[in-house]
């Protein structure tokens, strides 16, 4: 075990876990932060998907140790009241079904509008590859990552 | 108030202030599937929804179907709204309790919720709406025909009369009710919900981390279990060696379980329980398992592809025979043949099976995604040698197909 300093939504968080304890499972079970998702453990799937310093990462794939210093954004830290123009948009265009992806692929729309304000349907396919949806909501993401950059998420 | 026994009550159970009236909705395939599962316990109650007036004029409807993302909630919702004429923000559906003697049919499945239960819905928003009207107009000492009923509020225009729902609501609970194959429902036309987008009502919650599915419950010091099962259908663990699993940090107990049989739907296998869901994940990759791959050893796609193929070929039942298919097909002038094949599909849901149970002395409380939260009471009772009835089981809301 060991002792880790760390920064969710801008707000200072001590853990004291195994350096190899995926962040994922620091988020779920030692922090009750369960709007991060499980569903592969291998990277497949992008439900766990937050953010490092903005990067879109696979939290399941992320060792607490390598994280360091670096800022968390977790789907509780986008905004509570549903005011991020990516949730504004998942909204209007009703996008989740069963919504166990949704955190995921939100997380990953955030950080591809962030560094590509108006991405084409070939850079939005391309960044959300990794995000599989099971209920099969792709044409939905594609149309409110459409809307969000237009409302200049 | 008169009790029409055939399909609407007041259950004095449901000891709660304002109009209670009991809904059948769904008849045939909830019996169906019950059917399949063998000897049924006794329907007490036929009831299986209930339309809850609370004397603010809000409407409750508490109702046995699983939120799957099928919008089942927002659904229900706008088909009693549209008839009991009221703002689709004033229709809650509740997820009812697991209370099968309470809620004849407690399944969520067959892609039936609406498709069976819009029409029972109808007449049962159409029966508030009456029973307003009704209580208005007496109160008011005016013909029925001559109210109408808009916005949760009964309306006399000759004399510019008004009334809130919530007013209505003491009047109305002592009328008696009509007979809802009978009650007038709105002409299509008229309809300004149903055929009308909605946004669904379980969104919000699904697009900011709040949305508490099964996988997101947590009990005060809870622990979390893992179970590694057997590669095959059918197969079993021979033996296994936990002494590495022990060592994990956070690892607490190590222990085998039996499958149930056919009607409980459960595995068996060697279970880890740790603190956290990471440490009983590397207790089970520590874990020495020789398995007695069982019946289907030796069965892969291949074979499964063989012996349905051979069974293909083989004459089958029949099912209907209408005219004379053999000769008609026998004097075609053109026969076109073609095979179709389609793979041995998993669900593959986006969220792992999984359950949380509370354990406590002669009780336990269950959370689950779950589309049949009653075959999960009496599964866990059996499990944990309970009667059904102390076995409280929360669908959780959820999944396409996770079911119990």
């Amino acid at each position: 075990m060991s002792a880790f300093h760390l920064v969710i939504n801008d707000r200072t968080h001590d853990v004291d876990v195994s350096p190899d304890t995926p962040l994922l499972w620091v988020l779920r079970d030692k922090l009750n932060m369960t709007g991060t998702k499980y569903g592969c453990g291998m990277g497949l799937c992008g439900s766990c998907t937050v953010h490092l310093d903005g990067e879109a990462v696979r939290s399941c794939q992320t060792a607490i140790f390598s994280v360091g210093s670096k800022k968390i954004t977790t789907i509780e830290g986008l905004s509570a009241d549903n005011s991020h123009p990516v949730q504004r948009a998942w909204i209007a265009e009703q996008v989740p079904q069963c919504g166990y992806c949704q955190p995921g692929q939100i997380m990953s729309a955030a950080a591809l509008l962030a560094k590509t304000p108006r991405p084409s349907d070939d850079q939005i396919d391309s960044a959300m590859a990794g995000n599989l949806c099971r209920c099969g909501m792709y044409q939905r993401i594609r149309r409110a990552i459409h809307r969000a950059a237009g409302e200049g998420a | 108030m008169t009790i029409n026994r055939r399909q609407f009550v007041v259950q004095g159970s449901m000891a709660t202030a304002g109009l209670v009236i009991g809904v059948r909705l769904s008849p045939s395939m909830a019996f169906a599937q019950e059917n399949e599962r063998g000897p049924k316990e006794k329907v007490v109650n036929p009831f299986d929804a209930y339309v809850h007036v609370k004397p603010d004029g809000k409407i409750s409807l508490i109702v046995a179907k699983s939120e799957m993302g099928q919008g089942i909630k927002t659904g229900l919702a706008m088909i009693l709204a549209e008839e009991a004429e009221v703002d689709f923000n004033t229709v809650s559906v509740e997820q009812a309790e697991t209370r099968p003697d309470i809620y004849a049919h407690m399944g969520t499945g067959g892609s039936g919720s609406t498709m069976e239960n819009f029409t029972p819905l109808r007449r049962a928003g159409a029966t508030v709406r009456a029973l307003m009207i009704t209580a208005a107009a007496q109160n008011w000492s005016v013909p029925t025909e001559e109210c109408r009923a808009k916005k949760s509020t009964a309306l006399h225009e000759k004399s510019s009369r008004r009334a809130g729902y919530g007013e209505l609501v003491e009047a109305a609970m002592k009328l008696p009710l009509p007979d809802p194959e009978k009650v007038q429902l709105k002409n299509d036309s008229d309809f300004e919900l149903i055929g009308h987008a909605t946004p669904r009502v379980d969104i919000p919650s699904k697009v900011n981390g709040t949305a508490v599915f099964g996988m997101d419950v947590r009990v005060p010091e809870m622990l979390f279990a893992v179970v590694a099962r057997c590669p095959t259908f059918g197969g079993k663990h021979a033996h296994y060696d936990a002494t590495r699993a022990k060592a994990v940090p956070g690892v607490k107990s190590i222990f085998q379980i039996p499958a149930l049989g056919r009607d409980m739907f459960t595995a068996g296998g060697v279970v880890v329980v740790a603190d956290s869901t990471w440490a009983a994940m590397q207790g089970r990759e520590a874990l020495k398992i020789t398995w007695d791959n069982g019946p289907a050893a030796g069965e892969s796609t291949g074979t499964l592809h063989t012996s349905l193929h051979t069974g293909a070929g083989k004459p089958g039942k029949r099912i209907r025979n209408d005219g004379d298919v053999d000769a008609v097909l026998s004097n075609g002038a053109k026969r076109v043949e073609a095979t179709y094949e389609f793979p041995s599909q998993a669900h593959a849901t986006m969220e792992p099976m999984n359950i949380t149970v509370h354990a406590r002395s002669g009780e336990a409380e269950v959370w689950a995604p779950t589309q049949s939260p009653d075959w999960v009471q009496r599964t866990v009772a059996k499990v944990l040698d309970l009667k059904p009835e102390r076995v409280i089981v929360h669908s959780r809301t959820g999944l396409i197909n996770t079911s119990a």
